[in-house]
């Protein structure tokens, strides 16, 4: 997800819809979801999981189409890749604080000038 | 697997892919002519003749890892040129890198043991030129010297004992200049999971250079290591696919690995609150987090290198002035405040670079580490001080150039000895 702008908007409600732009409503989208400190690190993982599926259950989307990443306790986060309105239900909770794509450039500091 | 991607071999006609082996695939995946049907040539990127791309072009790390040997070709340029693959596997990570068109992707996705596929963003570094240098032995880069660095080693403080947690594009294990220098090293699977019995190796060459900084040992072509007897804690992250994953999978390696404090030279461009949680949790753990503010110059910050709680380090050149390049801003609230904290040496940086190489870099990338070897150097000097301490040393002995503007290099360059007495006082 490309976003070439000096100062990019990574509010969740922007990040989403730079992903509902980018995706229509039935392509998987890999996020990375950061949740609040309600949630025990060591919960993570189960929470999101059970929470993934209610919402994948109320939405139609099948099990099979949630696929959950691995839970980082101390970023108290977790990947999760599925349609787009799954996402945009978990974001919907209290639980999740912020979410950033998972396919991102741009990350590393590139050097700036070289010399011989 | 994004709709970037398509939009990207919409307006280019091709794009770089990695692709995910599904588990249990990567080892059968390795045969790469099974899949370069699905590839394009990668000298169609630069409309070179077919098979042919520039050796410095290549990512060296990236070559040497792949298990698809490059084939020389014989021309008048043979040294200069080779040819190179269609596609990279890399067993241990399960994926493998190659170029895409329209009909490739579509074929690539159904391929057997295809689990998805992803639009790659390899670094783009701007390649320095590998120079060998010729300085009289023992010579000291001016970066070292600028932050007072030798003071302390001759006290005896040469950062022995620290561990620094290193999150960067990998680093090459076999540069003299780091011999005995990295304590560990890892590289993360798309997911974030941790890819057993990796080696040390360098996916560029960005991270061998800010190794050399933090840690390089002294070697007949210069010493330019700040804390030539702290070792490292290595963390590769490769861009493209989950790299969100990589850097939080790193992060916590290096912490669970014994990091007393992590150098990073990433992050992204604006404010966003994703990470905060994890600096909140290094500090926690009293771990400082020395990380960059960025490249983009006044007015411009990254995140987490903009973070309250995080030691944002800035770049400043020989003339101590801060590097037009370098980022600044000043921020309102919740508290006025303005990153980075400090500046430091980041101009015609020299460091090591893969295959025995070494170049001389600019950037707020080259700052960090220089501050990041400060760090270790008056951790090894009070091993009892905490990250909370060890920063405020370094804030407090920091000072303001008359030349230097405060709006952008706020506290201005730290000193080590003025930082060891503060760390004392």
């Amino acid at each position: 997800m490309s976003d070439d702008s000096p100062t990019p908007d990574w509010s969740p409600k922007k990040v989403l819809a730079r992903l509902a732009a980018e995706s229509g409503e039935k392509t998987p989208v890999s996020v990375q979801l950061f949740l609040g400190d309600q949630i025990r690190a060591e919960d993570i993982f189960e929470f999101v999981d059970k929470a993934a599926h209610q919402a994948g259950a109320a939405l139609g989307i099948a099990s099979d189409k949630i696929h959950l990443g691995k839970a980082f306790k101390l970023a108290r986060s977790i990947g999760i890749t599925a349609p787009l309105p799954l996402v945009s239900a978990l974001m919907a909770r209290d639980e999740f604080v912020d979410i950033l794509p998972s396919d991102l450039g741009d990350v590393l500091i590139k050097p700036v000038g070289r010399d011989v | 697997m994004s709709n970037a991607l398509e939009m990207t071999i919409e307006q280019d006609g091709y794009a770089q892919v990695i692709v995910v082996f599904a588990d249990g695939a990567a080892a059968g995946s390795t045969e790469a002519p099974q899949l370069e049907k699905h590839f394009l040539d990668p000298a169609i990127t630069d409309g070179r003749p077919a098979g042919a791309v520039l050796t410095s072009e290549l990512h060296e790390g990236l070559a040497q890892q792949a298990e698809v040997r490059l084939v020389s070709v014989a021309t008048d340029a043979a040294a200069a040129v080779e040819k190179a693959p269609s596609v990279r596997v890399y067993p241990r990570l399960g994926l493998a890198l190659g170029y895409v068109d329209g009909a490739g992707l579509a074929s690539l996705r159904e391929a057997p043991g295809v689990d998805s596929v992803w639009r790659a963003e390899v670094p783009s570094l701007i390649r320095p030129v590998q120079i060998r240098l010729s300085l009289p032995a023992g010579e000291i880069s001016w970066g070292v010297e600028r932050i007072g660095a030798p003071a302390l080693w001759d006290l005896g403080y040469l950062g022995q004992g620290v561990l620094v947690g290193h999150i960067d594009t990998g680093v090459d294990g076999r540069q003299a200049a780091l011999a005995g220098a990295i304590a560990n090293f890892t590289q993360f699977d798309l997911d974030g999971n941790e890819v057993p019995g990796a080696s040390p190796w360098d996916s560029d060459e960005h991270g061998t250079h800010t190794a050399g900084t933090i840690v390089g040992r002294a070697v007949p072509e210069g010493r330019f290591g700040v804390a030539p007897e702290a070792r490292l804690l290595t963390a590769m992250v490769i861009e493209g696919g989950n790299v969100v994953a990589r850097i939080l999978g790193g992060m916590e390696w290096t912490v669970a690995n014994g990091a007393r404090l992590i150098s990073a030279s990433l992050g992204l461009r604006g404010q966003g609150g994703a990470f905060q949680a994890l600096v909140n949790s290094l500090r926690a753990n009293n771990v400082l987090p020395v990380f960059a503010v960025g490249n983009e110059g006044p007015g411009t910050s990254r995140f987490p290198g903009n973070y309250h709680n995080v030691l944002s380090i800035g770049a400043c050149d020989r003339d101590h002035q801060v590097a037009d390049f370098s980022g600044s801003q000043r921020f309102l609230k919740p508290m006025d405040r303005m990153v980075p904290d400090l500046v430091a040496p980041g101009v015609d940086i020299v460091s090591c670079v893969p295959n025995g190489g070494f170049a001389r870099m600019s950037g707020s990338s080259m700052a960090t580490p220089h501050v990041a070897g400060l760090a270790a150097l008056l951790f090894s000097a009070e091993p009892s001080a905490t990250a909370d301490d060890v920063e405020a040393a370094i804030e407090q002995s920091c000072v303001l150039p008359a030349a230097m503007n405060s709006a952008r290099g706020n506290r201005g360059i730290p000193d080590a000895s003025r930082a060891l007495a503060a760390l004392r006082g």
